[in-house]
């Protein structure tokens, strides 16, 4: 091995070793490949207003409100609302989320419009907001359980 | 005269190529030539001096006003999301709140140490290389310090708020939270970077071991920010915080791109060649070099370079030289010591070599005393810059050179130096033998510096030679009464 090989190769090693953990566990990047996402896409997908087209969003005209159960969090309670036509989720939003301290909060009140936001285009299978992994998880378990219940 | 001098020395390194081109005689050890014994060629061009640097563009104010400015405004986001009322009213919010301000110090902390070292012309023009080292130095241990004081706060934090033991709260964050595997990766390269830059670490590695190690610290700030926007509240929940913070991040990696590849291109377009290498003084030669971009160089004597010979062995090797003489169109000249590594030894570079030029660099420049009388004190091979300013100060400014040795015949340069000291009417004191001898008599002791120096406190002294003489000799004008704003050092190890 050369000079340089040799002084290389610490700083080398050590950069490779990183990337490599980096890759292999981190959740950001790992998650395409976990056993999460693969039971998530095997839950059978709820038809959304939007996925439908405009000849179903005439009948959320007439839909009915539908309450999920409560899912406690680590950071608190998700409870989701959802206005259902038929087997088409026209509408869900939260109806209660976690407040019970100064971050939850802050958390809350961009996480849970966006989470909204994303069931109702989405469904169930939201792609969930980071920085807020367990409302995600509660909204996601709660409008899941709801739509079960129907 | 002095120009004639430097002038004559360029005329000698011609030489030397014209024998090696025709094959006259193999110039095996040119160290055995000196400047002053061969016969002269006239040169083609007339030999003009370089044009000087420009003036510094950014002032300290400046930069100390954007500095506090980027800290106010972070800190106050802190603040306005309510980190100062979390600290004020306890419980596990006040263990986040310090979380949150230790990981946007080390943060910034770190955008800043990549700064220092990208050395971006705007602030080395002001402080000058070896300041930004310094600097970088004590910013860089303060990122390790917060980022370890961040991540043990953090992880802390975490598990009182999700009621957790402090062991599976670290794996909960770690497996379920994005970008925290790349933290705590982010967080090991910074301790590991820290450790190895540790003085008796460092000086045990090779030079290069070490500084690759350093760049490191590049994967790490970058493995470190993923989770400040994911997981940090302040980035989380405001908007404005959050593009703020990007807007840092952009704001310095358009600084680190734009200087050092700047600085790859510039040097990849000189065509500078080594014309000769000379032999000064025991264990310290002169390599020559010039070439047709030389020329457009705004360059002051006192200046140093980044050399890189691009030869076999030696191009992946990067040291700072200082310019020895007065950089004129017949080339530049650098004074160097042989390394006691166990790399080739770049004296025995041959002419006819391409070198890459990076800089210049420094300002240890005889401009700073603004033509009032000077002081030069150098230290073995610290003489090279101290020999370039002597040479571009006047006689008004009546040079008092000191110049500490442990041989005589360390000496380089001495026959010059002499020359320049007598045509502008200066003094020339040497201060000669090894350490011990001076144990009892310190010779920068205030009797001895103003025995040496009468009028010191209107001069301005100018300092080169290893650190221990460095601090000596600051520390004994201070005392004398010469003011720190008027004594220059070039701290960068030559």
């Amino acid at each position: 091995m050369g000079t340089l090989a040799r002084r290389l190769a610490p700083a080398a090693a050590l950069g490779g070793l990183a990337i490599a953990i980096v890759g292999l566990l981190d959740p950001a990047l790992a998650a395409g490949r976990s056993p999460a996402g693969d039971d998530m896409t095997a839950m059978a997908p709820t038809d959304t207003a939007a996925q439908q087209g405009a000849a179903s969003t005439a009948t959320c005209d007439t839909a009915e409100t539908v309450m999920g159960p409560i899912v406690t969090t680590r950071w608190g309670p998700v409870q989701v609302a959802a206005t259902i036509a038929g087997d088409t989720l026209c509408e869900a939003h939260a109806v209660v989320w976690p407040t019970g301290e100064r971050q939850s909060r802050q958390i809350s009140t961009y996480a849970v419009p966006e989470l909204d936001a994303q069931a109702t285009q989405q469904g169930v299978i939201l792609d969930g907001v980071s920085g807020a992994t367990y409302t995600t998880d509660g909204y996601r378990e709660s409008l899941q359980q709801l739509l079960d219940s129907l | 005269m002095a120009d004639r001098g430097s002038g004559l020395r360029h005329r000698v390194g011609m030489a030397i190529i014209e024998l090696q081109e025709t094959g006259q005689g193999e110039l095996t050890d040119t160290r055995a030539a000196t400047s002053r014994t061969s016969t002269l060629a006239e040169p083609s061009n007339p030999v003009t001096r370089l044009r000087r640097p420009k003036r510094a563009r950014a002032e300290s104010s400046d930069v100390t006003a954007l500095c506090l400015f980027v800290l106010v405004v972070t800190i106050g986001l802190w603040w306005q999301h309510g980190g100062v009322t979390a600290i004020m009213d306890g419980g596990t919010d006040r263990l986040r709140a310090f979380g949150q301000l230790t990981g946007l110090i080390a943060a910034l902390a770190s955008l800043g140490a990549i700064i220092l070292t990208a050395r971006p012309a705007f602030l080395e023009r002001a402080y000058g290389f070896d300041r930004l080292l310094v600097a970088h130095r004590w910013i860089g241990i303060t990122t390790v310090v917060f980022v370890v004081a961040h991540s043990v706060i953090g992880t802390l934090a975490w598990a009182a708020l999700a009621q957790l033991s402090v062991t599976s709260g670290l794996v909960d964050l770690l497996a379920n939270e994005a970008w925290m595997v790349a933290a705590l990766v982010s967080t090991t390269l910074f301790v590991i970077i820290g450790l190895s830059s540790y003085r008796r670490v460092k000086n045990a590695l090779a030079y290069e071991t070490w500084y690759f190690l350093h760049l490191t610290g590049y994967l790490a700030v970058l493995l470190g920010f993923g989770h400040q926007l994911t997981l940090g509240s302040d980035f989380l929940v405001d908007r404005i915080a959050r593009w703020w913070w990007i807007g840092l991040a952009v704001a310095t990696l358009a600084i680190v791109l734009w200087s050092r590849i700047g600085v790859i291109v510039r040097s990849l377009g000189r065509r500078v060649y080594v014309t000769a290498v000379s032999g000064e003084a025991t264990g310290i030669g002169s390599i020559h070099v010039n070439g047709p971009s030389l020329r457009r160089v705004r360059i002051s004597g006192g200046q140093f370079f980044i050399i890189r010979p691009l030869a076999k062995g030696l191009w992946w090797q990067a040291h700072p030289f200082s310019v020895s003489a007065a950089p004129t169109t017949a080339g530049i000249r650098f004074t160097i010591k042989e390394l006691g590594d166990d790399t080739p030894n770049l004296l025995n570079v041959k002419p006819g070599t391409r070198v890459l030029l990076e800089g210049p660099y420094g300002v240890f420049t005889a401009d700073r005393a603004a033509g009032s009388p000077i002081v030069l004190i150098a230290g073995g091979v610290g003489i090279a810059p101290i020999r370039a300013i002597l040479e571009d100060c006047g006689p008004e400014q009546q040079p008092i050179l000191i110049v500490r040795l442990r041989h005589e015949g360390d000496f380089a340069h001495r026959a010059e130096i002499e020359d320049l000291i007598r045509t502008r009417g200066g003094q020339l004191h040497l201060i000669v033998g090894p350490r011990e001898w001076f144990a009892a008599r310190d010779p920068f002791s205030v009797q001895s510096l103003t025995t040496m120096i009468p009028d010191i406190t209107g001069r301005h002294a100018f300092i080169c030679g290893p650190a221990s003489l460095e601090s000596a000799v600051v520390k004994g004008l201070r005392k004398a009464g010469m003011q720190s704003s008027s004594i220059h050092l070039e701290r960068f190890g030559v």
